[in-house]
């Protein structure tokens, strides 16, 4: 054995074992889709995904350190040995790149007019993910741990695995095929999975991934991904699981501005919130601008069609428009209003305010307050949240 | 075992771990519903928790919320607020039925489509749900068992002299 490799397999051990000490406390992708605003309006630039989230490439890695994350007063152009996996402990061997993530929540949540309630979620998202690429085939593999039972991206109880495909890259990878459990690509891809536009159009990060084939583009000034749903194959039977499509697409119009469309259209024979045949569909528009690096706007808005047979068709609509504010680099304010209204029911609206430290290298603590007034048939309630998230990229 | 064959058979094991049938919450909600409003059936969980997704943070359906509006905040808290929702006769969905009634009916309280909730269960999840044959072999399983084989292969195909 070389000696390069007796000095490496110890550190890799003790590496995986940190990294699975780390997650045993301790998931889902972040995208951070305001990175437009450092003129990153493509995705592959720092993830693997063309779509964005997810693993970070190594220059995604270098960024992170160099224009995310807060510099106390150290030149941001000067990238820190601690940019990689695991804070530089491991370096990947060729063709293997390594990540994972760990975010413990605190919740306090108010539903109309009872009391507060706590709620910690110490394993709200504890996941690690590794994609290999060989010439032009990749392979991708998330596992995690989710906090609830029931996950849509459960293989065994709670651990689920979000991601799973291999691809092929074609033309210098400007396209890439890829056949597995993947990201549907539709709208501003944001880790606020609970956002209306994320949750009625059911493409958040969190668990509604889907199998299916899906082939991505991208090249200069445009991006796009057009996905052939086959189903969730992680939920049983055969009636709750959806078939369709989804597609996603978007135009830099300048540096930084990006305009986007989305359309899905998917059937089941069970639909998993309804339990009765569905076939729904959203199509919608969506933009990234940044008129001044400080300041990025985020929009999207989505039509929604619900069509169970019996009743009448519902024509719906879900809409986010966020302000991102960057005072200092690695501190972050958001402000988020949305609405939706899901078919003949009034408005439902509600508005976020968010802040962000990027305190350290791949670290961050969020802190969000948020407050809707929700339509549930006749009723109209108010509910008011406030989250604390600490959260590790390794 | 050096880095290379262990990173080669990594994915092979794991395809073959994930073949474990899944693990279930133990419902104890449904059942005190079911008792206190004399249904005769357990309600599902995907009543009260969104997508089916069983924690004390995803009771989000709009019949867990009104629950919460009155009070829900534990097991020992249902008795009083499925009371005081029967007494308002709350109607989560607007479809005109109380929700306890729909209970009663066997119907979803969230769904106008007065979906069935006792010939429809809720979905299964987990790799072994995947197939009709239980431990049967799954897509991600596959996807993993194929890139192991795919990559010992090319190494192996690497290290025969021309």
């Amino acid at each position: 054995m070389s000696s390069l490799r007796l000095l490496l397999v110890p550190r890799f051990c003790l590496a995986l074992l940190f990294a699975l000490i780390t997650l045993s406390f301790a998931g889902h992708a972040h995208a951070y889709a305001w990175m437009i605003r450092h003129d990153y309006s493509r995705c592959a630039t720092c993830h693997l995904d063309p779509s964005g989230a997810g693993l970070l490439t190594d220059y995604g890695r270098d960024q992170s350190d160099e224009v995310l994350r807060m510099r106390y007063g150290s030149p941001s152009s000067e990238t820190s040995s601690t940019s990689g996996f695991l804070w530089g402990l491991l370096k990947e061997p060729s063709g293997l790149t390594l990540g994972g993530q760990f975010r413990p929540m605190f919740m306090e949540l108010k539903v109309g007019s009872a009391p507060f309630a706590s709620d910690t979620v110490p394993l709200m998202q504890t996941e690690l993910q590794g994609e290999l690429d060989v010439g032009h085939f990749r392979a991708n593999l998330s596992l995690g741990i989710a906090p609830t039972d029931g996950s849509g991206a459960s293989i065994a109880g709670r651990f689920i695995s979000r991601e799973h495909w291999v691809g092929y890259g074609i033309s210098d990878d400007r396209f890439l095929l890829r056949v597995g459990r993947i990201n549907l690509p539709f709208g501003v891809r944001s880790i606020e999975h609970t956002l209306w536009v994320r949750r009625a159009t059911r493409t958040d990060l969190n668990d509604t991934q889907q199998h299916g084939v899906a082939l991505a583009f991208d090249g200069s000034g445009i991006r796009a991904e057009v996905m052939a749903i086959a189903g969730n194959y992680q939920i049983r039977p055969d009636a709750y699981r959806e078939r369709g499509y989804s597609l996603s697409a978007e135009y830099a119009a300048a540096p930084r501005l990006g305009l986007g469309v989305s359309s899905l259209a998917a059937h089941a024979a069970r639909d998993l919130l309804l339990k009765t045949s569905n076939t729904r569909q959203a199509h919608g528009v969506f933009a990234r601008y940044a008129p001044w690096e400080p300041l990025v706007l985020l929009g999207e808005g989505d039509v929604l069609v619900q069509h169970t047979p019996g009743s009448p068709t519902l024509v719906g609509l879900a809409s986010m428009l966020q302000a991102d504010v960057e005072p200092i680099q690695g501190l972050h304010f958001m402000l988020t209003g949305e609405t939706y209204t899901p078919g003949k029911q009034a408005q439902s609206y509600g508005g976020w305010l968010g802040s962000a430290w990027f305190f350290a290298p791949h670290a961050d603590v969020r802190l969000d307050f948020m407050r809707r007034s929700e339509i549930f048939g006749p009723m109209r309630l108010p509910v008011t949240a406030a989250i604390a998230q600490l959260h590790v990229y390794l | 075992m050096s880095l290379k064959s262990l990173s080669a058979r990594l994915p092979l094991v794991l395809g073959l771990a994930l073949l474990a049938a899944p693990a279930r919450a133990v419902p104890q909600f449904p059942r005190e519903i079911s008792n206190q409003l004399q249904l005769g059936y357990d309600p599902p969980c995907s009543v009260c928790h969104f997508e089916n997704k069983t924690s004390s943070v995803t009771v989000t359906t709009p019949f867990g919320y009104a629950l919460r509006d009155r009070g829900l905040t534990g097991r020992e808290s249902l008795p009083g607020a499925l009371t005081k929702l029967a007494d308002d006769h709350a109607d989560s969905d607007g479809d005109g039925v109380a929700d306890t009634v729909e209970l009663q009916n066997g119907t979803d309280p969230n769904s106008r489509a007065n979906a069935s909730l006792v010939d429809v269960a809720d979905p299964n999840v987990g790799c072994s749900t995947a197939w009709p044959i239980r431990g049967a072999a799954t897509p991600l399983a596959l996807l993993l068992a194929a890139s192991g084989a795919a990559i010992m292969l090319t190494r192996r195909a690497r290290r025969i002299p021309r």
